[in-house]
């Protein structure tokens, strides 16, 4: 895995709440694009060569909160939505990554959020 | 201990109930529980309790009333309640977007909090939807049609995004 940057055949992964609030759009089943809203950049975990499962265990141990899904999506994607990524590894987690609207911009614009709810992959727990 | 203004033993003026505020509560709203000493006043708790029933007086339906309380409830929110760190919703902007939902109540949205302190409003209409974020200082939205982008607005007023959703259900 590279540490200075994410290549386009990687796929990153981000937990939903199971409730507490529900963060769920049953209707269409995915997550809601509010998911991907942080204030700093939106965290996820990049896939680094690992077996999913060890990826989905990893996640909810980290995370400390009770997960609805793990949802994933391709480097690809964020790259066609101009979404930047950081590699931005942190103590607990080598894997770590930052995804921001631009370099100089951390929070997700309403459409790129949009667009990873949308085309995001499920993985229900 | 609760008292009401309503019970004839209660010690609590009504030029008490809202600090820095020397006239009287209307009368309208003297049914409403009121706490012992002005020093756990709740103001976001009283508002939103008076929207709630002046909901209920107006026979507003009972999923606007759900709506209210979800967005209520919001306020509970602890830090990290996402697990990446997200800080809790501010009364501020819950108080902000009561009178939002409430002004198109005949559309009934989802909601949720989002990690930058903002609530999102979620509206469907004919394979559209229109995703509304508010927060202490901007309304934005976008509008997708299924999952093909049509349209992303920022620095609404009040006023123009009840254009956009009226348009919106227009589509």
């Amino acid at each position: 895995m590279d540490f200075d940057r994410i290549n386009d055949q990687e796929v990153l992964y981000r937990g939903v709440n199971k409730n507490n609030p529900y963060m769920w759009n049953d209707t269409e089943n995915r997550p809601s694009s509010a998911v991907f809203k942080d204030s700093f950049g939106c965290s996820v975990d990049r896939d680094g060569e690992r077996e999913e499962q060890i990826i989905v265990d990893k996640l909810r141990e980290n995370l400390h909160i009770e997960l609805r899904a793990i949802v994933h999506f391709s480097a690809v994607l964020c790259i066609h939505n101009d979404i930047e990524m950081i590699p931005n590894p942190i103590k607990s987690n080598d894997f770590h990554a930052i995804l921001k609207r631009n370099p100089d911009t951390p929070k997700l614009s309403k459409k790129q959020a949009g667009e990873l709810a949308r085309n995001c992959q499920v993985i229900s727990l | 201990m609760i008292k009401t203004l309503v019970s004839p033993t209660s010690t609590i003026s009504p030029f008490n109930i809202l600090p820095n505020q020397n006239k009287p509560v209307d009368t309208k709203y003297r049914l409403f529980p009121l706490p012992e000493t002005n020093t756990s006043w709740d103001p976001l708790g009283y508002i939103i309790q008076k929207v709630v029933d002046t909901c209920s007086l107006l026979s507003a339906t009972k999923e606007v009333q759900v709506l209210l309380s979800k967005i209520q409830s919001f306020s509970e929110l602890q830090h990290n309640w996402n697990g990446y760190g997200a800080s809790p919703i501010s009364k501020s902007v819950i108080s902000r977007t009561i009178p939002i939902i409430l002004s198109s109540t005949e559309h009934k949205p989802l909601i949720y909090p989002t990690g930058r302190q903002s609530i999102q409003l979620e509206f469907y209409h004919n394979n559209n939807s229109l995703e509304i974020e508010i927060d202490e200082t901007e309304i934005g939205l976008v509008c997708f049609n299924e999952k093909i982008f049509r349209y992303e607005k920022e620095n609404l007023t009040e006023k123009e995004l009840q254009q956009e959703i009226t348009n919106f259900y227009g589509l």
